[in-house]
């Protein structure tokens, strides 16, 4: 079983790419789980990937990075013992941190399962990520496996946002969510290859 | 010929078998994780929660009812512009450095909204929705989250308040 987890700033459109990597491993014929981590005490994105038919874990009271970190761990344990899915994709809330994460597992989840990490990027807002949000944006693409930019129709990545992301994440291998990546499929195919799940 | 008594910390590698220690992230047994936080001392992380506690957060669910019946597509504007004035309490030059997120369920189906930017709200319909349906009053769940402009809770609480019945 792997573990597939999704950070990125508020609003960077994870919870669009997960329901999209949702419906391409089923095609496949994976199976998955999803834990649901949002800050706030109103559970939005859970009801959306629940439309998918997946089972959904919501984790409220904080952020698992830091403050609940306990319950993250106590939740992926549940999960492989009452559901065992390929993979348990877990969507972090647009304030975590990332670099954090995959020691955290280390140190106590359970042996022999792995974790992939991927960064969701608002090219949109990018001016502001590495500006005024930088002292969390730094830590979120400084802990990925993948980095994915999304929203490249309102500003598309030039050579200057690949360089910075070389400097920030260079651990990471970086992918543009283009037209192409919104088919489900080919999403799954690619994250396949680029974090080796 | 003496008989030597003595005590000792209890811990896990005491070896006497009684057993009792606190569990920790150094504990070696293996028990569970710690929750961690500003007090926890393991050095783990150090600012994670200094961004979240500085933050402007705020949750709200409730009934918002219409003054007159709407057709559902014309209710849905109607929140959204609505739900656009509160973006502006918190956005920098009309982009929110965080997002403000909405569930809308009524007699039509659910939408889901997402704002980052003030001008280009994302309205997605979750499952079945009928805009010829005739809607009074909607169940409605918000989220707010800003790491900008954190000083405009008060103006951002009264707008939302305004919102529900």
């Amino acid at each position: 079983m792997k573990i597939i987890i999704f950070g990125g700033f508020l609003g960077s459109g994870k919870t669009t790419v997960i329901g999209r990597l949702i419906k391409g491993l089923a095609d496949a014929g994976r199976t998955c789980a999803i834990i649901e981590n949002e800050i706030g005490e109103v559970g939005i994105d859970d009801a959306l990937l629940r439309e998918a038919k997946v089972e959904v874990t919501p984790l409220f009271g904080g952020c698992v990075c830091c403050q609940i970190s306990g319950s993250l761990i106590e939740a992926v344990g549940r999960i492989q013992d009452q559901i065992a899915p390929d993979y348990i994709i877990v969507e972090m809330t647009g304030l975590a941190l990332m670099d954090g994460i995959q020691e955290l597992f280390e140190k106590y989840g359970r042996p022999g399962v792995e974790v992939r990490t991927v960064c969701v990027v608002d090219m949109s807002r990018w001016k502001y990520l590495v500006t005024a949000l930088a002292h969390i944006f730094d830590h979120q693409v400084g802990g990925a496996d993948v980095v994915l930019l999304n929203k490249v129709d309102v500003e598309a990545p030039t050579d200057r946002t690949f360089e910075t992301l070389r400097e920030k994440a260079p651990q990471a291998k970086v992918v543009v969510l283009d037209e192409a990546l919104k088919d489900p499929g080919a999403l799954w195919a690619k994250l396949a290859e680029c974090a080796a799940l | 010929m003496h008989d030597h008594h003595h005590t000792h910390e209890h811990g896990p590698d005491c070896g006497c078998g009684s057993g009792a220690h606190e569990h920790g992230p150094d504990c070696g047994c293996g028990e569970h994780a710690h929750e961690h936080g500003p007090d926890c001392d393991c050095g783990c992380h150090g600012h994670g929660n200094s961004v979240i506690d500085d933050a402007l957060i705020l949750s709200r669910s409730g009934t918002v009812r219409f003054e007159k019946p709407l057709r559902a597509d014309s209710a849905l504007d109607a929140l959204v512009r609505k739900i656009q004035e509160i973006c502006e309490a918190v956005a920098v030059d009309r982009v929110i450095l965080g997002h403000v997120k909405a569930l809308i369920q009524c007699e039509a189906g659910q939408a889901a909204l997402s704002i980052t930017r003030v001008d280009a709200p994302d309205v997605t319909v979750v499952g079945a929705w009928r805009d010829d349906a005739a809607v009074s009053e909607c169940r409605l769940s918000l989220n707010i989250l800003s790491v900008a402009n954190t000083g405009a809770r008060e103006s951002v609480e009264a707008l939302v308040a305004g919102l529900f019945e």
